[in-house]
């Protein structure tokens, strides 16, 4: 009888619901779809190129989380009309070939603790957005990512046309993004959107994809930096500002010893707009919650 | 023996809370009104020179009983430990806030109008925290706060030691030297209202502790070191731009603080970043004679490139001095008029329409000028920006 299902059905449901949440990470998948398709940013229509979970359109890239030391078989499907090579963020690991249109297999090697950037070696690939993040270990607390993109859509058109960048030509890029959203789209982003209880701690990732350098400012926190890339010698440092150049990937980790709601912000305050609008752009927030 | 009823004891129960809490509020807003005369005050008419002898508008903190403000605000000191109450109004036209950079505070005093308040036209706040941590802070509007940065709402924050150590267990110094990197566009603080959008600001004047090229080199804006002097350069950045700053050898610099954190490891630097919203504490023992400069590459954040180079200036005294009035400005006003302006420079006056408006970018005036002058005896004090015809804008402070 159905109704005899019930226990077993709410058994299975408080289970799940006391359990730890893992709403802030995604599982490594076994097949990457790269896509060519339109983003749309606070009011701005550009082509963007996105590593998505599935074969449909997602304007927002794929990070996830992996396993310390463990290989994995990783297939890549190259949905843009050129050829492109993936690169992954990894010490001399070469570049694997993506010919356009077709399947690819590759292995993603052993990697210690830490959180790695992949994404295109080409310029297409950088300036239409295609890159996220695979983080490894660190996974004894919440982990957030950030993944930072600045974004010019009349380039972004060029490139997409498969014209070459004039390299006179000032960047002025009109969107900021974490993880592909705007503020206050920010907000409604369960993998950068901070949301802990205050007494507890979480590790964040940020890499910056970008074109140009950024810099983020943590209101009423300061964080310990644990990994950065082009920084090393930071490490250790404890941070309430810190830049990201272009490329570099950063680990830190927050710990909340207040409750509220606190912002973190480009301090390139070019940066805090959408389309030259304030408030904007890279903003995104710590939600403690008592 | 007397008893009371259960109803009564609740009465006083109620009567006593009441009491009790009206003896609080009574006593804790007595004592908030002795102890908190208003401290920073904020406006938008400011007037700072630049180098090149001409003047930009600009917004602004300042103290409220020097009655004027400066770029960058105010220098605040605390002692490590002190519970702080910075009490602050806002006589401004618009509404303003004062986050306190890096100070940790909690979401009520953090400044952000979203999560925590606005002092709105004439009103007032006290932002309420424990300067629990000794090292070099900030402090800013929040509010369109692109905006209200580039024309001038910032200032620095030091929080010391009685004991001049820069940390529980760090390094003694002789002197604090406040370095505070800043930009702005011209463009912008002379036409605010004008100034969106706001993600293609470019600075174009570059800036430290609010002065630039020749105005560094002047002695009170030097940096004074006595043989066997420590000086703490307190380097902090409102700028939009990376700042790398080069130290001679002869300066032995080490590097021991960021964002008023002990970094676990001081280092000797040559060559360190400041990027937007960071500090750093490098501490600095000049050789016998040092006479030289530590040169700041103002960097471009978007397309890398040194845009500037801005020096600060080192001296040799045989005895400590002292180091620069930190942000000491120079105050000054174009063009003042109590009665009558002529607007547009022009001999016999100009002939053509005349559009005034104030800082806020409300139209004041606009019509033709009988013998090229108008009235201003009526007008309210503070700074207009007149603009004849196609003739460059010029600006004038009007003064009672």
């Amino acid at each position: 009888m159905f109704w005899k299902q019930w226990p077993c059905l709410i058994a299975a449901f408080i289970i799940w619901f006391s359990s730890p949440s893992k709403a802030w990470s995604q599982d490594v998948p076994d097949t990457l779809w790269l896509q060519l398709d339109e983003a749309i940013l606070s009011g701005d229509t550009m082509p963007a190129l996105r590593f998505c979970e599935a074969a449909g359109w997602d304007s927002l890239n794929f990070s996830f989380v992996h396993s310390v030391l463990q290989s994995h078989e990783l297939v890549v499907h190259n949905g843009d009309t050129v050829n492109h090579a993936f690169v992954l963020g990894v010490g001399d690991w070469d570049p694997v070939s993506l010919p356009a249109g077709q399947f690819t297999a590759l292995t993603l090697p052993p990697m210690e603790t830490g959180t790695y950037s992949y994404g295109l070696a080409s310029e297409r690939g950088r300036v239409l957005g295609a890159g996220g993040m695979i983080m490894v270990g660190n996974d004894d607390l919440p982990h957030f990512h950030w993944n930072l993109g600045d974004w010019e859509p009349a380039r972004m058109q060029t490139v997409a046309e498969g014209n070459a960048l004039d390299g006179d030509a000032p960047y002025v890029p009109r969107q900021f993004t974490v993880n592909d959203r705007t503020f206050p789209n920010t907000s409604n982003d369960p993998f950068g959107y901070v949301s802990i209880g205050v007494g507890t701690s979480c590790y964040i990732s940020i890499a910056n994809q970008g074109s140009m350098d950024h810099v983020l400012h943590f209101h009423g926190f300061h964080v310990e930096v644990l990994q950065a890339s082009k920084h090393p010698e930071r490490v250790g440092w404890i941070k309430d500002t810190m830049p990201f150049l272009v490329g570099e990937v950063t680990v830190v980790r927050l710990d909340a010893f207040q409750p509220g709601m606190y912002p973190v912000h480009n301090h390139n305050l070019i940066a805090v707009t959408n389309a030259g609008l304030y408030p904007g752009g890279m903003i995104t927030h710590l939600d403690i919650q008592p | 023996m007397k008893t009371r009823t259960p109803y009564r004891q609740d009465l006083t129960h109620v009567y006593r809370t009441l009491l009790f809490a009206c003896s609080v509020w009574c006593m804790s807003h007595a004592a908030l009104s002795q102890a908190l005369p208003p401290q920073l005050f904020s406006e938008m008419d400011g007037i700072h020179f630049l180098d090149d002898g001409s003047s930009v508008p600009i917004w602004g903190y300042g103290w409220v009983t020097d009655g004027y403000i400066t770029l960058p605000g105010p220098l605040l000191t605390y002692n490590e430990g002190q519970a702080v109450d910075l009490n602050f109004t806002n006589p401004s036209p618009e509404s303003h806030t004062i986050h306190l950079h890096g100070l940790d505070v909690d979401q009520a005093n953090d400044g952000v109008p979203a999560t925590s308040f606005l002092v709105p036209t004439n009103g007032d706040a006290v932002y309420s925290f424990v300067a629990d941590q000794s090292g070099t802070f900030l402090y800013h509007c929040h509010v369109t706060t692109t905006l209200h940065l580039t024309m001038g709402m910032y200032g620095m924050i030091l929080v010391k030691r009685p004991d001049q150590t820069l940390f529980d267990g760090g390094p003694a110094y002789s002197e604090d030297v406040p370095l505070l990197f800043s930009d702005l566009e011209v463009a912008t603080n002379l036409d605010p209202v004008g100034s969106f959008p706001f993600h293609d600001i470019r600075p174009d004047v570059f800036m430290i502790n609010g002065i630039s090229g020749s105005q560094l080199e002047e002695e009170d804006q030097m940096v004074w070191a006595a043989p066997g002097d420590t000086l703490a350069l307190r380097l902090g950045s409102m700028a939009y731009s990376r700042v790398r700053c080069h130290f001679p050898p002869e300066l032995h610099a080490t590097c021991f603080m960021s964002d008023g954190r002990a970094l676990p490891e001081a280092f000797a630097v040559d060559s360190l970043d400041v990027f937007p919203g960071e500090r750093f504490t490098v501490l600095v023992a000049p050789e016998e004679g040092f006479d030289g400069v530590v040169s700041c590459e103002f960097w471009n954040m978007i397309d890398p490139g040194v845009e500037d180079v801005q020096e600060i200036r080192f001296g040799a005294t045989p005895s400590s001095v002292g180091s620069a009035e930190p942000f000491l400005l120079k105050q000054g006003y174009p063009n003042p008029a109590d009665q009558w302006h002529a607007p547009g420079g022009i001999e016999g006056g100009f002939a053509g329409e005349v559009v005034v408006r104030d800082l806020q970018g409300r139209e004041c005036f606009r019509g033709y000028l009988e013998g090229g002058r108008f009235d201003v005896s009526s007008w309210p004090e503070g700074a207009y920006v007149a603009r004849c015809g196609n003739l460059p804008p010029t600006r004038f402070m009007v003064t009672h």
